[in-house]
């Protein structure tokens, strides 16, 4: 029995050593190529009659999720936005959601001009985030993500769905407007459409409400009202024309890999670990 | 629908050379089956006569079916593949219910041509990119054949939008695209796409979607998540999709006579190790049997 034990022991122990590489924990997906010297894993090869594939994958560098280049309390807000500090076991899980694609948005000619004209200035200003671009288009043919205006009722919540007062559901940025994402089987955008219903909305507001809810929707991410009010996912968000440092490094971090497989709240922390650990 | 696997994927061992050619066959002879095949087939209960016949090969007890006429159909050598082709080509072609594993699940395939129909929504470009698409899958694929029809009566694929006239009943109450397949005897003989025009606003987002069901729905793939973004096999977007080399050896070996059509995995991975076997012991290679006309 206690050599069964030891056995045991010996192979958990192996597991959990062998879990320091990013591949061990997000499977990487394969290219088949016919160049062997562009392969990564010669150990994965196929013989076709005519050709020999070898399999190459892509590697990340972790360096970015390292603790000392970022505030404990920032990983804390983004492990709250992207996962609401679930994880593997949690009854809902939440994943990673990214765009895997450059956005390109069309704004609707029926929202005012001065909204369209401020939001896409707003918005311009995210620059030089990998794997992360934003650009307009005056051809909605053209675009994958879509601004429209409605005079339908729109609202991001069920109709069921209880606020404590009236003031709060007139206030919380899902109500007159919702989007809807296309995502793939592998939590990764590609298109979407944000409705907004501008009536009963001061541009002022309007411009808001859109702002917050493109932002939201590069990652599906959840506002708070523990952010301090320059960030835009803030409950309280002070409408600033400049996207915040912390915002921007929301994006940095978020956006720094496209993760080949889903990524949990328990598969992020791993991540982060390894990063602490290099 | 067992007898007609049987039938179809009857196997012999070739004593002959290894040759690529499809050969016509009419035969009517005396041939052995195994007991279990015998079972499957015949279900009558074996008499004291037949017991006297019995051969022994290889731990099997095989059976002497006297005068076996064969239909017509052709002969066609196994078809070799590594252990990485055939793990991914498992992954993709048996589409287990609920994601669980199951021996007893079956490939589907597409005997007839596909011919395609388009509703009145569908613009002619989406059509015409469509259809270069569906043709680059025609010519890569032998016994796949692909074309567009006028008629919807003429049709046995139908590609229409939301808000058009309900091709299949049985998506009307879905909220999302997707494509609805019908099979017997795990043979696809009819498939439908119903796309949201709404949530697929441009025509670079519709042609993606369209393929990407399309491909799904030729051999009831599954979309894995091991190949990269590339690949129509796999379970991520990509604006750069293409069918890669290895999409189109796994879409031709799908495809393929070397291969038994319609099986269970379990027949699959039992065939595939009893090819080798024989192979590493004979030096010959198993070879299927397709008859030109199988029961529908």
């Amino acid at each position: 029995m206690k050599k069964k034990l030891f056995y045991l022991f010996v192979c958990i122990s192996n597991f959990v050593l062998c879990q320091n590489n990013v591949e061990d924990i997000v499977k990487p997906r394969l290219s088949f190529v016919s160049d062997k010297n562009i392969a990564t894993d010669l150990s994965k090869i196929i013989v076709l009659e005519k050709d020999t594939l070898f399999s190459k994958y892509k590697t990340y560098d972790l360096t970015f999720l390292n603790d000392s280049l970022y505030s404990e309390d920032f990983f804390f807000k983004y492990e709250y936005m992207v996962f609401q500090f679930t994880d593997e076991n949690s009854k809902k899980i939440y994943h990673i959601q990214q765009w895997s694609t450059p956005i390109i948005v069309y704004l609707d000619k029926e929202l005012p001009k001065t909204v369209r004209k401020e939001f896409e200035e707003f918005y311009s200003q995210i620059k030089g985030i990998k794997n992360l671009k934003i650009s307009f288009t005056t051809k909605l043919e053209n675009a994958n993500y879509f601004v429209k205006a409605t005079s339908k009722t729109v609202n991001g919540y069920d109709n069921d769905y209880k606020f404590p007062d009236e003031e709060s559901r007139r206030n919380n940025v899902l109500t007159g407007s919702t989007f809807k994402l296309q995502s793939d089987y592998n939590n990764k955008y590609f298109s979407g459409i944000l409705t907004v219903n501008p009536s009963e909305k001061d541009e002022t507001l309007l411009l808001k409400q859109l702002k917050q809810m493109f932002f939201m929707s590069l990652g599906r991410f959840f506002v708070s009202n523990e952010f301090e009010e320059e960030s835009i996912l803030s409950s309280k968000y002070v409408n600033s024309k400049v996207v915040s440092q912390s915002d921007l490094d929301i994006l940095k971090v978020h956006y720094e890999i496209i993760y080949d497989q889903a990524i949990n709240g328990t598969t992020f922390k791993k991540l982060k670990e390894i990063a602490n650990n290099n | 629908m067992m007898r007609s696997l049987l039938i179809t994927c009857f196997l012999l061992i070739n004593a002959l050379s290894y040759s690529q050619k499809k050969t016509d066959t009419i035969w009517n002879t005396n041939t052995y089956v195994s007991l279990k095949s015998y079972k499957n087939t015949y279900g009558e209960p074996l008499t004291k006569k037949d017991s006297l016949n019995f051969k022994f090969k290889d731990n099997d007890t095989l059976v002497l079916i006297k005068d076996y006429v064969r239909p017509q159909g052709t002969m066609v050598p196994y078809e070799f593949k590594d252990s990485t082709f055939l793990y991914y080509y498992k992954k993709v072609a048996f589409n287990h219910k609920n994601d669980s594993i199951n021996k007893k699940t079956s490939m589907k395939y597409w005997k007839d041509d596909i011919r395609i129909f388009f509703s009145k929504s569908v613009s002619k470009k989406t059509k015409k990119d469509f259809m270069l698409f569906a043709d680059q899958i025609d010519k890569a694929v032998d016994s796949l054949h692909i074309k567009e029809v006028k008629n919807v009566e003429d049709s046995n694929y139908i590609i229409y939008y939301f808000g058009d006239y309900e091709y299949e009943s049985r998506m009307d109450n879905y909220t999302y695209s997707t494509f609805y397949a019908s099979w017997k005897h795990n043979k696809i003989y009819r498939t439908t796409i119903r796309l949201d025009e709404s949530a697929f606003f441009g025509d670079a987002l519709i042609q993606y979607k369209l393929r990407e069901l399309f491909f799904q729905s030729i051999g009831y793939f599954v979309l894995i998540d091991d190949f990269a973004c590339e690949s129509y096999f796999s379970n991520c977007y990509s604006p750069n999709k293409r069918l890669t080399e290895l999409d189109i050896e796994l879409l031709k070996y799908h495809y393929s006579y070397g291969i038994c059509k319609g099986t269970s995995l379990e027949t699959f991975e039992g065939q595939h190790q009893k090819a080798k076997e024989i192979f590493e012991k004979t030096g010959h290679q198993m070879r299927f049997f397709h008859p030109y006309e199988q029961e529908q």
